[in-house]
């Protein structure tokens, strides 16, 4: 089947359009549809991803039972990439068409492993890893977090734009992929990378989460100012501690295109900011269930014919968010926080504030182009 | 005999003047907290006229005497006087009322309140809420079939527009529709209904009759984001405003295509077409002005200023 067969039918079924008739005597059986969730032992992120979950699923279901049907979602708990594995197969027996998780060291690539066989999918909503995206794509994965290099390049175009273009980086090799894709940042946006004992207008963190807060640490002690995409790390800083410049997804201080609207539902449902974990797990349960509606989804392939469709999820980011189709990431503007300064940390705001958007211009500015692209895998 | 001849001629310059006088155009803008009123034959502003706190959906009464104006930060719906050009009444509206519609009689409004996913009904003599009524996510646009007997109320977060009867209060049909509808607007003949879907990027034509999607346009534009939708009193032609690509879609109803895209101000948002069809006016609110289109032409023949963030447009006859 080629891509534009699969997107043709998808538009005829949506210019068709769908109707709900609730007439006095309306009376019909509704269809469950079951969507898996993998969460992290307790923890802030899986709390986070669960809170995102649970309010996409109510929307979800606020739309689908208007249509006769219903969403369901299932949780499941993995360490690791033995538990991950068991847990989707688990979830695969309760019959989730989509499983959405991917926190935890190994866990993306077990449950990418078991959406591999078509069984159900794998909608990422943690993991950044640029080798899911390239060597280890898979037609039946589809990123909703922002890949590394989408990250870096959100920061990079960020300094560059601001004339911040000597970077120093700061790497002890735990973070490979956010060091490539500095290096290939700097070459873009017009930055040079400087050696570590060079005046430098940034240190760009190439640390993963374990080697951030000493390094955060030692930056406020020097009164460096340093860059990075750990922004799980930096916002559970406290105001005082509050250093660096993030590359995230989501900010709970979004106001524009409606996302006042859903930053205020969650922190009305859950009494706690919406982050960027959170809106992950939010999208992919409120996109699945949008494919349960307008593509009649109710089976893996279904629900992958429909995200292939390249349907344009409104995200409350102001624009069509829809999959690239070399490597099933989602396009999406990302943006730039940085301390905030000279304001109390009260009435929720928290220690960081937005100091941008990114891209300027067209959502493919960020992140491996088509050409870039290492996926070899049936996705196009 | 002076003072007959006298009296003569200045009844005939009333006279006159009335004659010339064109329909007078309401202008919401969001910013400054105020309405924009110009006069349609010089399309030159002649009042302004503090509302409240961020007026945004805007509306008349058909007999044209009272103007209505969402004030979202109120939550309440400004009555404005039009011929004192002063509030003289303030209706409770529910949470953060950002649209609305009046009923061909006059006698209720049909308000969208955001935050609760519900529509409220309020009796605009007694300012009584009637009812209230759930519909989907993020209820926004609000329009009435010119009968007066159905209500359509967007949920831009479910993508779906609730059918409501006006004498139940009841929703008898849900219609699917493209991403973040936002706008609907019926055809002067009731036949036919056209939503507006902003990140759709299209517009779904319905039949109103069978409450579905019978037609699918796609806006053409960079990122059109279309967002105001009104029918030509001929029902020939649908105004589309498309707040992102800086212009308005001109859209044969027949045909159900695209006949032209027509360059306006930054971010138009509303429009609103005059009864007799020759002008229609766009409120574009980053620009903070009003274009006026010949739809003869199909061509900007006026730019007026207008206060900050103007954003909903309403003629009176």
């Amino acid at each position: 089947m080629t891509r534009g067969f699969r997107r043709r039918a998808f538009l005829h079924t949506a210019a068709m359009g769908a109707t709900s008739l609730l007439g006095p005597g309306w009376a019909r059986a509704q269809e469950v549809v079951t969507l898996g969730l993998v969460l992290p032992p307790t923890s802030p992120m899986a709390t986070a991803l669960e809170q995102g979950a649970t309010l996409g699923l109510d929307e979800a279901n606020a739309l689908a039972t208007m249509f006769g049907r219903r969403l369901r979602l299932v949780t499941e708990t993995a360490a690791d990439a033995g538990t991950a594995t068991a847990a989707a197969r688990a979830l695969v027996t309760a019959g989730a068409i989509a499983i959405a998780g991917g926190a935890g060291r190994g866990v993306a690539e077990a449950l990418r492993d078991v959406a591999a066989s078509g069984s159900t999918l794998f909608l990422n909503v943690a993991a950044t890893d640029e080798t899911l995206r390239h060597e280890r794509c898979d037609r039946h994965a589809f990123h909703l977090a922002p890949s590394v290099t989408m990250l870096v390049d959100s920061l990079g175009q960020w300094l560059a734009a601001r004339q911040l273009r000597r970077w120093a980086l700061a790497a002890d090799g735990t973070a490979a992929e956010i060091e490539t894709a500095a290096r290939r940042a700097a070459g873009r946006y017009g930055a040079a990378v400087v050696g570590p004992d060079e005046a430098a207008d940034v240190r760009v963190l190439a640390l993963d989460e374990a080697g951030l807060p000493e390094a955060l640490a030692r930056a406020r002690g020097a009164g460096q100012v340093v860059a990075g995409v750990g922004g799980g790390v930096a916002s559970s800083l406290g105001l005082r501690e509050a250093v660096g410049i993030w590359a995230v997804a989501w900010h709970h201080e979004l106001e524009r295109f409606s996302a006042r609207e859903l930053n205020r539902r969650f922190r009305r449902r859950f009494g706690t900011p919406l982050d960027q974990v959170s809106w992950a797990a939010w999208a992919a349960v409120k996109l699945a269930g949008e494919g349960v509606v307008r593509a009649q989804a109710t089976s893996p392939p279904g629900l992958l014919a429909f995200l292939e469709s390249a349907p344009p999820f409104d995200g409350h980011k102001g624009t069509a968010l829809t999959f690239r189709a070399w490597d099933h990431q989602l396009r999406q503007p990302l943006y730039v926080v940085a301390p905030r300064k000279g304001q109390a940390i009260g009435g929720g705001r928290g220690p960081f504030e937005i100091v941008g958007e990114t891209p300027a211009a067209g959502v493919d500015a960020l992140g491996t182009g088509a050409s870039e692209s290492r996926c070899r895998q049936a996705t196009r | 005999m002076r003072t007959p001849f006298l009296l003569a001629v200045g009844w005939a310059l009333v006279q006159a003047a009335v004659a010339a006088a064109g329909p007078l155009v309401y202008v919401s803008n969001e910013r400054s907290n105020d309405v924009t009123v110009v006069d349609g034959a010089t399309d030159t502003v002649v009042a302004t006229i503090p509302v409240g706190d961020r007026p945004r959906g805007i509306g008349l009464s058909p007999d044209g005497s009272r103007l209505y104006v969402a004030l979202g930060e109120e939550d309440a719906v400004a009555v404005i006087d039009t011929t004192a050009r002063q509030v003289i009444r303030k209706l409770s509206a529910g949470t953060d009322p950002e649209a609305f519609a009046v009923s061909p009689d006059g006698t209720r409004l049909y308000v969208s309140n955001e935050d609760a996913n519900t529509a409220s009904v309020i009796d605009t003599a007694t300012g009584q809420v009637l009812a209230t009524v759930p519909v989907g996510v993020e209820p926004e646009g609000v329009s009435v079939s010119p009968d007066g007997k159905l209500v359509y109320v967007t949920a831009e977060s479910t993508h779906t527009v609730s059918v409501i009867d006006t004498v139940s209060f009841k929703v008898v049909a849900t219609i699917l529709v493209g991403s973040r509808p936002r706008e609907a607007a019926f055809s002067p003949d009731g036949r036919r209904a056209y939503v507006t879907a902003e990140i759709g990027g299209l517009v779904s034509v319905i039949d109103v009759a069978g409450h579905k999607v019978i037609g699918t346009l796609k806006i053409e534009r960079p990122g059109a984001k279309p967002k105001g939708v009104v029918v030509h009193p001929n029902s020939k032609w649908i105004y589309v405003a498309n707040g992102a690509s800086n212009d308005v879609t001109v859209i044969d109803a027949e045909q159900q295509k695209v006949a032209a895209y027509i360059p306006v101000g930054r971010r138009p948002w509303g429009l609103a077409v005059t009864a007799d069809g020759r002008k229609l006016y766009v409120a574009n609110g980053v620009s903070d002005d009003i274009s006026v289109i010949d739809t003869e032409l199909r061509r900007v023949v006026g730019t007026i200023k207008a206060g900050k963030g103007p954003w909903g447009v309403a003629i009176g006859r």
